[in-house]
């Protein structure tokens, strides 16, 4: 099981850096392409906001299972200590019931884009796919703020102070 | 007006309470939403302004300029430029701090987000402040302060969201915010310096370099110059945009690495990760303020706050300062860009009847957001240095910070008394 989660981390790793290198090729491409040969790429601007939505929402599960979420660590010698373990507990179901509403709106956002038939403005990308994988997302990650905190490479922010 | 006061302080208690940032904004914001417009309203709000903020072309300068910041740092070029300021600046007390506040109002300059500015430099700078024995405070204030020059000194976003709004000219802005911002960076300077004076172990002095040395530190510093020149170059030459800037820098810095075998697959994959995951932090923070925003707008604490400057019947110069108070305190809650979006409409007409010029009000407006990129409790440049460098405490940050926020208090009452420090360059040019 651990192995089929593994496998399923590195691929999300190797989304994230296909996402972010697309979208500096595309963006030194469409600039390189305008200015010195008259020919930019059409839908450069559309790809990159549906990259960088790729990006944030493979992401989220990750950062979430690694409780990299930034916190304010300025009580830490209160908030941390064993008293307040249930305050703690709270916490992480609050982020979890956060995440599945929001996974619980984007389904619903799906389902009206498809209805509506949203699209982008230049390549008319159907949008209910997005809001699937923003849904998805979310809802895995809800999943992961319940489980124990797992490492993800390079580094995690939560407890780090 | 109540529900907006209520979310306003949950808000500071939940975050306090090591509730993850994103979340308490979320929570609170979807809960005051709900409360006042119903909870499918909430819902829907939250979804449209999650959509938004992530399918922006703007936003997308953040997860590059990370990126390019990441490979700097990992490539070693941020140590062959800091090795050039200290071999240069290095026997002065506070030298390193100084050449790092210099090259911050350079690089935001050119990049136009204080947060990109921020992230970058925290990789750039801080590993040879550290290095050098700087301590924690005064390397992560430096930093943070130092990105917050960025969002006056030409071109700033904050400014061309300024004019927009208040139909005001964009370039008169830009040439309006040269001075100001230079005096700035001069503050900023002369706070270091003293801070080196006062506490000589937090600023330690490096060796004398012999002009040989000094000549020779120079030759690892040409690809951030070459970078740096087409940065700027290319936004200054209308060439492209901040986040077409962004995406040149992070590709030519990447070009450079690996033409000059500076990172291996290795840290290739490290430098990816690192900015993925710092990005998408950051954007869960972004869609957490928006959200606030948008709440505290629906319940009219703005206007709450607008009637209750207009029933005090201040003079025109008092009636700026409450606002400028105004401003500050919604500073230490919200991010500057969702400020300048809900105040800047609502106090407009009060600065045209009090005879007041905007293009000055904007420069003002300005420096007071820039404070609040660096106040407690979301000083967005700290969260960004916080997301980079883990280890260090906010307590750290935010105690170092404090001569960077008194210094710039001495210059909004400076700019506040004397209109022509920002609007001299502006009455030269007509």
């Amino acid at each position: 099981m651990s192995t089929l989660f593994n496998r399923i981390r590195k691929a999300i790793e190797t989304l994230l850096i296909a996402s972010l290198l697309a979208m500096v090729a595309l963006t030194f491409a469409d600039v390189i392409g305008r200015r010195f040969f008259g020919t930019p790429i059409y839908g450069a601007h559309d790809l990159t906001e549906h990259l960088m939505t790729l990006l944030v929402f493979s992401g989220l599960p990750l950062l979430t299972s690694a409780r990299g979420h930034l916190v304010v660590d300025l009580f830490d010698r209160f908030v941390m200590t064993d008293s307040m373990r249930w305050w703690r507990g709270l916490t992480t179901l609050l982020v979890a019931a956060i995440l599945l509403l929001i996974a619980y709106q984007f389904v619903l956002a799906a389902l009206d884009a498809e209805d509506i038939q949203e699209v982008s403005q230049e390549l008319l990308i159907p949008r209910s796919y997005f809001y699937y994988l923003i849904s998805l997302s979310c809802l895995v990650s809800a999943i992961a703020a319940l489980l124990p905190p797992q490492k993800t490479e390079p580094h995690t922010q939560e407890d780090a102070s | 007006m109540t529900i907006g006061l209520i979310a306003l302080i949950a808000v500071l208690i939940l975050t306090f309470l090591r509730v993850p940032l994103a979340f308490s904004l979320l929570t609170v914001s979807i809960t005051g939403l709900a409360l006042d417009l119903g909870m499918n309203t909430a819902l829907t709000t939250t979804s449209m302004t999650i959509s938004e903020a992530v399918f922006s072309y703007e936003m997308a300068v953040v997860p590059l300029f990370i990126l390019m910041g990441n490979i700097l740092s990992r490539s070693g070029i941020s140590a062959d430029l800091f090795r050039a300021a200290n071999a240069h600046f290095g026997h002065v007390r506070g030298g390193l701090a100084l050449s790092t506040m210099v090259t911050c109002a350079g690089f935001s300059a050119v990049c136009g987000s204080s947060l990109a500015t921020a992230a970058t430099m925290t990789k750039v700078a801080f590993p040879s402040m550290k290095k050098y024995g700087y301590s924690n405070g005064l390397a992560a204030a430096t930093i943070a302060a130092g990105g917050t020059l960025g969002i006056l000194i030409p071109p700033s976003i904050i400014l061309m969201i300024y004019g927009i709004l208040t139909q005001t000219n964009i370039g008169h802005l830009f040439v309006a915010g040269v001075i100001p911002g230079m005096l700035g960076l001069g503050l900023y300077m002369l706070a270091i310096y003293i801070i080196a004076l006062v506490r000589p172990g937090s600023a330690p002095r490096g060796e004398k370099s012999t002009p040989q040395e000094r000549l020779q530190s120079l030759k690892g510093v040409w690809p951030f110059c070459l970078l740096f020149l087409l940065i700027i170059g290319g936004i200054y030459a209308k060439v492209f945009t901040a986040t077409e800037a962004a995406g040149m820098g992070a590709g030519f810095a990447l070009i450079i690495a690996l033409v000059q075998r500076r990172i291996g697959w290795k840290e290739f994959r490290q430098i990816f990760l690192e900015s993925a995951f710092v990005s998408v932090m950051l954007y869960c923070v972004l869609f957490g303020a928006m959200l606030f925003a948008k709440l505290i707008s629906f319940s009219g604490l703005g206007e709450g706050l607008l009637q209750w400057v207009q029933a005090t019947g201040l003079s025109s110069y008092g009636l700026i300062f409450v606002i400028l108070a105004v401003f500050l305190v919604l500073g230490c809650v919200m991010d500057s860009l969702a400020i300048i979006l809900i105040c800047v409409p609502l106090f407009t007409p009060l600065i045209i009847a009090n005879g007041f010029d905007l293009i000055w009000f904007g420069i003002i407006v300005v420096v007071v957001t820039e404070i609040a990129f660096i106040t407690p409790p979301i000083g967005m440049n700290v969260f960004v240095i916080k997301a980079t460098l883990p280890e260090i405490a906010f307590k750290d940050i935010f105690r170092g910070l404090v001569p960077f926020i008194g210094v710039d208090l001495v210059r909004l009452t400076l700019l506040v008394l004397f209109p022509s420090i920002s609007l001299a360059l502006v009455h030269w040019m007509q």
